[in-house]
């Protein structure tokens, strides 16, 4: 399993010296606008009504699929090999 | 089951649990086997920002505002995507100088300010006052819910008349024990960080455990207790927005100064900053942690909704929801380890957050003072330090307890804490501008934090002790001396904001105009550039050097040096700090040897992890004789770098571009060195040409001229001979024209649409004569249909004459055969001249088309070309955007090809 994994993501790493460094950085930064938008007015208001979708309330139900989505798209961007070998922890692994 | 000694027990027993596994955990260390070098536990480590308020306060804010507890943790939510970038940073800057504490962060920065140190470490102690007495009330509250509910208890004895001065007190020996068992408190505090995480794993599982209670045992899963909470009047309006009080503006003011806090409340900087092991960690910590957060928050609306649809409103505090929930379920094991829970979300924080602030109180505060007032002459320091910070945590605590008296029960948890978040919040400007922008300046930053505390104090902490009854209610409403443009809720009579919103907007206002402001207008000290730069550019390691080494410009002994380190951080450690400059250093250090600067400034680095950047520069500089450089010189010092940095980078561009102009020029040189060259090949060759046929016309006219006795017939032979060689003589003049002009670019090519066909024949006629004279059969084959292309007429004709008059010339008389072959083919016509003359061998096939390249035939002896007729065919079809070149052919003589592009007729 593991192995499949390294294969595929080495050469897409490889290619990611420093300019791969800096994209990486930008989409953060994309990341961080994007979740401070949807969080915020006008969008919750688009969401604040009295209704319950698979019996959860709306907004509540909204709130929490973009904040796992932010998570989640976060830990896709940041994944790959770590610089230092010593940092080689399991997360590398997975 | 829940008699007092039951939960006394099993609360001391679960403290004596976390001090074995902090044991524990200091154990690995010492064996160098670190527990916590790992991204899991530096995640659950962060989590510490999980505490009382999150584990009792959330719900009871739920219950109030529906999602309005949420920002909070979407907040760090937002603020952890950019951690790769921004903690990143910190982290890499606090390594590289000995920082331990947020206060000794922003001192730093700011050249070593021991003024920004201390007002940094007086508004983190006043600001984070309500929060630790948040936890006290939390803990205190708790255990009189649980002590209550035993009926034995009642009306026992009087411990529980004060429990939040004892529980303060057990705190404060707690976080003694744990934080400042060693002298070396630079070091990290390994064990504590694995109690905390330890603490964040149970008070995740209690959490869990109640809301799994609540939702699936009392309420049959989520759909039915929303479904019932939908329906209920007193909880329907918790599932919109309405709820919340400040609406979007408060929700964004919320999620900014979490965000914040999430990095600068001091024990966060202490988790995130100070005691990480990797910088990689903080790879995994970015998505991890949300997580965390997330899960510890999914069951805080359900319970809040069941409680509130369980008990009759009012009738109990909502913040105590996870407690009074099991309880009146009778499920008391699963009260007391909800308890449990709570005690370890309020714990962790207050050992961390006053570890935390007594080290900053103690390097920050109490340090520069005493090093000012020239108090501090004893030997041992270490023991010193220790018993100050030893007092700090019990001064911290005391603070807390007090302001938790002060404010008493008029306060929900949440709204104490979120006055703490709200002080936090005035740190992010100087640190945030502060790593990005150098211009951000000492005097800046002062007048930012401050005008910030101010403003944040006005607001929100005034009218705290005005609740409590120490200033009169008026100072708040309708404001002080009856203005209320001046009321702290309501600053210029802004009336559209809640409290918290309100006191954030015009703190960073303030902040954030007063920091840039005041850089813009003020100028900084040399060793504030340096500093900014070096935080700044810390990734750009070359372009800072050594760095600040350069600023000791006076002269110390070695021995004084040691006898500082000695004092302050031990004879054993500072032997070690020396060892290990000299395995890195190739100097060897006697006691009279005079400090070089780059050792002072490495013994100031060490000694910055003990007592802050601050006063180890205060201390160093005590034992330098010559003060270091005065400010003039170190300006000096500062422009010329930068010059020099400047020059040299000017330099290296301009030895770049000179590089690129030599081998321009180089290849110019060459090309020019070709060209004379072939122009004197080609005057000698031409001059050689010239003089032959020149020479046979002398010589046969002189022989003329000279025998007049000669037979006419014989005259008539050698007259021949001279015309004959007049003719070949201007050809070759002609010819060199021609290629000159050719090659040069003059000539006027003038192009028009035209037949092949016709061209071919032109050139036969041209050459009929010729043929005639050798009795040469000459066929054609060309397409019934116009070949037509768009070129220059005469010269095409030319091509064809000289191709058919060099076949003819070396065929032999008589029995030679040219057969001219027009076709058609993709685009292109093709004229091949066919001949069966002797052929050309395969080496001399690139060849013959170069200038004065004559084809040499041995059995004549004598070149019988100009040498410039292939040639100048090459250029003009090339010219064409053609192809010319011989091959074999069937008849074992030559044939010559060329190709032009047709036109589309």
């Amino acid at each position: 399993m593991m192995d499949t994994r390294d294969t595929v993501t080495r050469p897409h790493d490889e290619g990611r010296s420093i300019p791969g460094a800096k994209r990486r950085g930008e989409r953060l930064i994309g990341l961080l606008i994007a979740g401070a938008v949807l969080l915020n007015f006008p969008f919750l208001s688009v969401f604040s009504v009295d209704k319950l979708v698979f019996g959860i309330p709306v907004l509540y139900l909204y709130l929490f699929s973009v904040w796992g989505l932010i998570i989640g798209v976060k830990a896709l961007i940041l994944r790959g090999r770590p610089a230092d070998p010593a940092a080689d922890t399991p997360e590398a692994k997975k | 089951m829940l008699q007092q000694w039951v939960i006394l027990v099993v609360s001391f027993g679960y403290l004596s649990l976390l001090f074995a596994v902090a044991y524990y955990g200091d154990k690995r260390a010492d064996a160098g086997r670190s527990i916590i070098s790992n991204p899991y536990i530096y995640t659950f480590s962060i989590a510490v920002y999980c505490t009382g308020w999150t584990f009792y306060g959330s719900v009871g804010r739920a219950a109030a505002t529906g999602v309005g507890f949420l920002p909070v943790y979407l907040g760090p939510t937002l603020a952890a995507t950019v951690w790769w970038i921004v903690l990143r940073k910190i982290i890499h800057l606090s390594k590289a100088n000995n920082i331990t504490s947020i206060a000794d962060f922003i001192a730093s920065r700011y050249g070593k300010s021991a003024v920004i140190g201390g007002l940094v470490t007086v508004i983190s102690i006043v600001g984070i006052m309500p929060y630790i007495a948040l936890q006290l009330k939390a803990i205190s509250t708790s255990f009189n819910v649980l002590f209550n509910y035993h009926p034995a208890n009642a009306g026992g004895p009087g411990f529980t008349h004060d429990t939040a001065l004892y529980i303060a007190i057990v705190l404060a020996l707690f976080s003694i024990l744990f934080g400042t068992r060693h002298v070396d408190v630079t070091e990290r505090h390994e064990g504590m960080v694995t109690a905390i995480a330890f603490e964040s794993i149970v008070k995740l599982v209690a959490f869990s455990a109640v809301g799994i209670f609540v939702t699936f045992t009392m309420f049959d899963g989520p759909a039915n207790l929303f479904r019932y909470a939908a329906e209920a009047p007193e909880t329907a309006h918790l599932m919109n927005m309405d709820s919340l009080p400040g609406g979007y503006g408060s929700w964004l003011a919320l999620t900014f100064i979490s965000m914040t806090a999430i990095l600068f409340l001091p024990r966060q900087f202490q988790i995130l900053v100070v005691e990480n092991v990797n910088e990689e960690h903080v790879r995994t910590a970015s998505w991890l942690f949300p997580l965390y957060l997330l899960a510890i928050n999914l069951f805080v609306l359900p319970i809040a909704l069941g409680g509130l649809m369980f008990f009759r409103v009012g009738s109990v505090d909502a913040d105590m929801f996870v407690l009074t929930l099991p309880l009146k379920a009778d499920e008391e094991a699963l009260a007391l380890f909800v308890f449990i829970g709570g005690l370890s979300a309020a714990t962790g924080m207050v050992i961390v957050e006053t570890i935390a602030l007594s080290t900053m109180f103690c390097n920050d505060l109490l340090m520069p003072v005493l090093l000012r007032l020239k108090l501090l002459r004893q030997d041992d320091m270490g023991k010193l330090l220790l018993v100050m910070r030893r007092g700090g945590i019990l001064l911290i605590l005391l603070l807390g307890y007090l302001y938790f008296r002060l404010i008493g029960e008029s306060y929900a948890l949440v709204s104490i804490g979120l006055v703490s978040f709200a002080a936090a919040a005035q740190f992010a400007p100087a640190i945030l501008l502060g790593i990005y922008w150098k211009g951000a300046s000492r005097l800046g930053a002062l007048a930012g934090l401050s005008g910030g505390f101010f403003v944040w104090a006005y607001t929100l902490l005034l009218p705290s002790f005005a609740r409590s009854g120490w200033i009169p209610m008026s100072f708040v409403e309708p404001g002080p001396f009856g203005i209320s443009a001046l009321g702290p809720y309501h600053l210029f009579n802004l009336t559209v904001f809640d409290p918290i919103t309100h006191s954030v907007f015009w703190s960073m206002l303030i902040n954030i105009g007063l920091l840039v402001g005041v850089s813009l207008f003020s100028r900084q000290e040399a060793l504030e550039q340096l500093q900014a730069a070096m935080f700044v550019d810390v990734y750009k390691k070359r372009a800072m050097g050594a760095g600040d080494a350069r600023l000791w410009h006076g002269r110390t002994q070695v021995s004084d040096l040691k006898g500082l380190m000695a004092r302050m951080i031990g004879t054993d450690r500072a032997e070690e700090a020396f060892l290990s400059y000299t395995s890195t250093h190739p100097i060897e250090l006697r006691d009279d040897t005079l400090a070089d600067e780059s050792l002072v400034a490495f013994m100031e680095r060490e000694l910055a992890g003990t007592v802050g950047a601050a006063s180890a520069r205060v201390m160093v500089s005590s034992i330098i004789e010559g003060e270091a450089l005065s400010i003039d010189g170190l300006m000096k010092i500062l422009d010329e770098t930068s010059q020099v940095i400047e020059y040299s980078h000017r330099l290296e561009q301009k030895s770049r571009e000179l590089e690129a102009a030599t081998g321009e020029l180089k290849r110019t040189n060459e090309r020019l060195k070709e060209l004379d060259r072939m122009k004197d090949e080609f005057v000698s060759t031409i001059s050689h040409e010239l003089r032959t046929p020149l020479t046979s016309i002398r010589a046969f006219s002189e022989i003329l001229q000279d025998d007049e006795g000669m037979e006419p017939q014989q005259r008539q032979q050698l007259l021949r001979i001279v015309v004959k060689e007049t003719e070949r003589l201007t050809r070759l003049v002609n010819q060199v024209l021609d290629f000159t002009k050719i090659e040069s670019g003059a000539y006027q090519w003038v192009r028009e649409k035209l037949d092949l066909a016709s061209v071919m024949r032109e050139a036969l006629a041209a050459t009929s004569q010729l043929s005639q004279n050798r009795s040469m059969t000459i066929t054609q084959e060309a397409p019934d249909t116009p070949v037509m292309v768009f070129g220059d007429k005469d010269r095409l004709v030319q091509v064809v004459i000289n191709l058919l008059s060099n076949a003819i010339k070396y065929c032999e008389s008589g029995r030679g055969r040219v057969h001219l072959m027009l076709s058609r083919k993709a685009g292109e016509a093709k004229l091949e001249v066919i001949d069966n003359g002797p052929g050309i061998e395969p080496g001399e096939r690139e060849l013959i088309f170069e200038r004065f390249h004559q084809f040499r035939d041995s059995s004549k002896g004598k070149p019988q070309g100009t040498g410039l007729g292939l040639a100048i065919c090459k250029t003009i079809i090339e010219n064409h955007r053609g192809r010319i070149w011989v091959e074999s052919n069937q008849w074992n003589g030559s044939s010559f090809v060329f190709t032009i592009p047709t036109m589309n007729s």
